[in-house]
């Protein structure tokens, strides 16, 4: 049977663009394929945080309508997120990391009413007992930041899209995408080929492979990142704490409202396709740092670690739309740099509306794949972890 | 050494027995609870008594294992040994706490879910560890340890393993969590073992062998499990982390008894049937003057008769109706029932009395106050299931078993597994098959081998199987061509499991780490329609507190079987993540000794 749109990646900017898509245009054919089950990938590998902090103007933009929806999520999708707005705390040890946040908040984040404190070392202290604050210089808190249940996301979408007649199959990989005349034809799924007119491709690190498949060339480097998950204590980690030493390689340390205490760092470096496997190498140095800035951590365990991936785009912000020089109908949506579970909700709305009424909306403009010919990158720097 | 030694328990100081981890201590002086609960603030006590346990105290401050921990002067030790307040609110209306219970509209509103996160530190049961912004400076170093072969696990195949290898003047490095070799059999007195002796004559001959041999044994430390550039062991005595370089290594692991899912199976007091003989065997404490054991299999019958010379009446019920031939016990002495449908354990904080209900709907009451559990036997696959090793699901040897041929081969090169961690089976063929297992690793590392033994201890363990020991041994008939390097399969016959009693099942925990009950997974699978371990974990939490899934993956394949009608390894298992169990930060931080 004939569908009208197929996504490929049943993760939650899969399930969030069906879901939109049908919200928009109930009666409509949206079918997601997932290779494995729902969510597997990124979307269950996320430390679930979300933040409206952003380096560049566009991703602020992006970031506050996804930020609104996240928040209002309980009431769309009946299903309990348990989001709570802890915020973000960034820990600066030098004078110059400050100027860059100074000069961000006022070209870009006061515009946008994007609050933020700037906090010095007595009040960071005084705030946050437990930081070992000896070489500290500043602190910056960002309150509307704060975190979220992933798997309660993903699957919100997940049971709404059904309700609504959407198809989701999982452990039904696609092999192929079908193009025919210049138009995208179908995907062949277990030596059957899926008509449909439109394709999305929302397969995460997967979704390089499908489209040098065909020919097209796009700029993403997948790249491993370990987390590691400590036994629950009582929730007195509230934001999610950033360590800007370069000595501390990306440190990041947050807390789930289950109790449970979560960190990484941006080492090794592994980029490419890789297992998600976990290494000695990143468990003694997080280690090592995390005690350093929490000493109270030396006497804590960790119960498992695991690794997930970050789809990683030269301007650090994700590629959504098409272009005008691929066959028609293909889709992508990805290359989201870490951000993606944070900024689904809004893609989804801004992919339905593309699809469904061909306009590009002023949100959707600067994600075009075409960026990155026309040299006009979106000037993001900031990726934590 | 058993003098009595001053501690503070809730701040009140508290003369206790020395010599014994803290969990056995305060047993002995009747405090049977030790934490409460994630959800329902349930207190719970002591369940394994094992270093892979996850009951937890604060001790010091800190929330600790403490199986694991001894016994010290001054020690504060802080318990929650009475159900809550909150909980005496909560625990009647346990049927609209379930998995859907953070979605219904009171928490999902924006009133009600500021209210929750404003009031949920309170409810939280875990501990506040204390504020401590000092500085580290030095961190421990850990150390490298380099072998020809390693052997996970000191019990009955480990040695025996081990011993084969150690004979061929290959360097044999023998991991042992416990501080004694011996692993399961060291619960029991004396076991008898095929027509050749008693189980503690057998573990002492074989514990001389390995030391004339130059086994190297390292006893208290814990394998934690394959990282991509290196192996990890940590200590527990001394607490420090050791990294293993090795050209082969051994998985012999073991088995354990299952959890049982009965009403109230969570009340202090009710433990493994190995955390009870542990108790009586090697702590010299009874667990109680009258219990009852859930099980009737050979172990059951074997701690029945040590619970009785130790002047301790026991009732044996089980679910299975199938009657046991054993001829080294006489059953007429016990007071057995078998096919028990439901079974209901009654107390407030611990164990007073349990109700069960036979199949023509007769009910009995017996007082008692202990309860250990032994359904059945599950291979104990905690470390196999982080290398991606195939797993076929088979209830006659132990549930969710790894995929390997019966020379120990896996399909990881230099990956071995020995024993009970590839499938139940008698002691005796345990022993020449484990063996066997030595052989043929040394052979493979270019080592030497006397052919004939090679032969023939694969022979006598084989011959074993066949001898159709007791019923569930029966399937051995048909190894050769199923149990081999191939593709998984599924072979259940829940006839012979009952593990997953009838009854109230808002009472009956899956998961007593998390909370997790009886009617969480049927909503989950019926309302939800999701059936696969990976879904119901995410779901529900499943398998994410303390345990990371130990007591629950086996009884909720079974139980998701029994709902859906899916094959079990369509159900599967989640992955097995590393470590074991959990893993001192500190002891990580440091650079190589």
């Amino acid at each position: 049977m004939k569908k009208d749109v197929i996504i490929v990646g049943g993760g939650i900017i899969g399930l969030s663009i069906a879901y939109n898509l049908l919200k928009k245009k109930p009666g409509l054919k949206v079918s997601v394929l997932e290779k494995r089950y729902v969510g597997c990938g990124s979307s269950t590998r996320n430390s679930s945080h979300n933040r409206v902090h952003f380096w560049s103007e566009e991703n602020v933009r992006f970031s506050i309508k996804s930020w609104i929806l996240l928040k209002n999520l309980s009431k769309e999708l009946k299903w309990n997120p348990i989001f709570y707005q802890g915020g973000y705390l960034w820990l600066i040890f030098d004078e110059k990391d400050l100027k860059i946040f100074e000069d961000v908040n006022s070209r870009i984040w006061s515009r946008y009413n994007v609050s933020v404190s700037f906090l010095d070392k007595n009040e960071v202290k005084k705030k946050y007992p437990y930081l070992n604050t000896n070489e500290l210089y500043a602190g910056v808190f960002g309150p509307q930041d704060g975190k979220f249940h992933h798997d309660f996301v993903t699957y919100g979408y997940y049971y709404n899209l059904k309700k609504m007649g959407g198809e989701v199959s999982e452990y039904t990989p696609v092999k192929d995408i079908i193009i025919k005349n210049g138009k995208v034809y179908g995907v062949k799924v277990f030596d059957k080929i899926v008509e449909s007119e439109n394709v999305i491709i929302a397969a995460g690190d997967r979704t390089k492979q499908f489209f040098n498949r065909l020919g097209i060339e796009l700029p993403l480097k997948p790249s491993r990142k370990e987390n590691c998950v400590l036994e629950p204590t009582k929730f007195f980690i509230e934001p999610l704490i950033i360590d800007m030493r370069p000595s501390s390689q990306g440190l990041y340390i947050c807390q789930t409202i289950r109790g449970e205490i979560m960190g990484s760092i941006d080492y090794p470096n592994i980029i490419g396709d890789y297992e998600y496997n976990n290494t000695f190498e990143h468990l003694n140095i997080f280690t090592r740092n995390a005690i350093n800035l929490i000493p109270v951590m030396r006497y804590l365990s960790f119960l498992r670690i695991w690794s997930g991936s970050y789809n990683m785009s030269p301007d650090h912000s994700h590629i959504l739309g098409r272009d005008e020089k691929w066959p028609e109908g293909l889709y992508i949506a990805t290359g989201y740099s870490g951000h993606g579970f944070m900024l689904a909700p809004y893609t989804g709305v801004v992919m339905a509306d593309y699809i469904i009424d061909g306009i590009i909306s002023r949100d959707l403009r600067p994600y075009l794949p075409t960026r990155f010919k026309e040299n006009k990158p979106i000037h993001e720097t900031m990726v934590i972890g | 050494m058993d003098e009595d030694i001053t501690v503070y328990i809730n701040n009140k100081p508290k003369k206790l027995k020395n010599g014994m981890p803290v969990s056995v201590s305060l047993y002995e002086a009747g405090y049977y609870g030790l934490y409460r609960s994630l959800k329902f603030g349930r207190v719970r006590g002591i369940r394994s008594l094992e270093w892979w346990g996850s009951e937890r105290a604060v001790i010091n401050g800190f929330e600790v294992n403490p199986n694991i921990r001894p016994l010290e002067e001054g020690m504060h030790i802080y318990i929650d040994n009475k159900n809550s307040m909150m909980s005496a609110f909560i625990w009647p209306f346990r049927k609209y706490f379930n998995v859907e219970f953070y979605h219904n509209f009171l928490f999902r509103s924006k009133i009600g879910w500021n209210i929750f996160t404003r009031v949920l530190n309170y409810l939280l049961p875990y501990h506040q560890p204390p504020i401590d912004d000092n500085p580290v400076r030095t961190f421990p170093r850990y150390h490298r340890v380099k072998t020809d072969v390693l052997v996970i696990g000191g019990g009955l195949s480990g040695l025996a393993t081990a011993i084969a290898i150690a004979k061929s003047g290959l360097k044999t490095l023998l991991v042992e969590a416990n501080s004694s070799v011996g692993g399961y059999l060291n619960n029991f007195n004396e076991m008898k073992i095929g027509e050749s002796g008693s189980s503690k004559q057998l573990i002492d001959k074989l514990l001389k062998e390995a030391l004339k041999y130059n086994v190297k044994l390292l006893t208290n430390v814990i394998f934690q499990g394959f990282l991509e550039d290196a192996s990890l062991g940590f200590n527990l005595i001394s607490g420090e982390s050791i990294i293993f370089d090795y050209k082969a290594i051994v998985i012999a692991t073991g088995k354990r008894d299952n959890f049982a899912v009965y009403e109230n199976n969570d009340l202090p007091r009710s433990m493994y049937l190995s955390s009870s003989l542990k108790l009586l065997n090697k702590y010299n404490i009874n667990p109680g003057s009258k219990g009852l054991i859930i099980g009737f299999n050979q172990e059951s019958l074997y701690a029945a008769k040590e619970f009785k010379n130790r002047g301790i009446d026991v009732i044996i019920v089980d679910g299975k109706s199938d009657s046991l031939k054993s001829n080294s016990i006489d059953i007429k002495n016990f007071n057995i029932y078998l096919d028990v449908k439901r079974i209901v354990a009654y107390g407030k904080d611990k164990v007073e009395g349990v109700k069960f209900f036979l199949k023509d709907g007769e009910s009995k009451y017996f007082g008692i106050d202990f309860i250990a559990y032994s359904p059945n036997l599950v291979v104990d696959t905690e470390v196999l299931s982080q290398l991606k090793i195939p797993f076929s699901f088979d209830t006659r040897i132990g549930g969710i078993v790894p995929l390997h041929s019966w020379r120990g081969e896996t399909t990881i090169e230099n990956v071995y597994i020995s024993g009970s961690a590839g499938g139940l089976m008698p002691y005796e063929a345990e022993y020449y098959l484990s063996t066997g297992v030595g052989y043929h690793v040394t052979m493979n590392l270019n080592g030497k081998v006397d052919t004939s033994e090679y032969e023939s201890s694969f022979n006598m363990g084989r011959e074993i199987l066949k001898k159709k020991y007791y019923p569930i041994y029966l399937a051995y008939d048909s190894l050769d061509d199923s149990w081999s390097i191939g593709k998984p399969y599924n072979h259940y016959d829940w006839r012979n499991i009952s593990s997953v009693f009838e009854g109230d099942t808002t009472r009956m925990f899956m998961c007593p780490d998390v909370d997790i009950t009886y009617a969480d997974i049927c909503y989950i699978v019926k309302e939800l329609g999701m059936w696969r371990m990976e879904h119901i974990k995410r779901l529900s939490g499943l398998g994410t507190g303390r345990g990371q899934g130990r007591d629950c993956i086996f009884n909720t394949v079974l139980l998701v079987n029994k709902i859906s009608g899916k094959e079990p390894i369509e159900i599967s298992r989640f992955r097995g993540r590393y470590p074991v169990i959990p893993h001192n930060l500190y002891s990580l931080a440091g650079g190589e000794a």
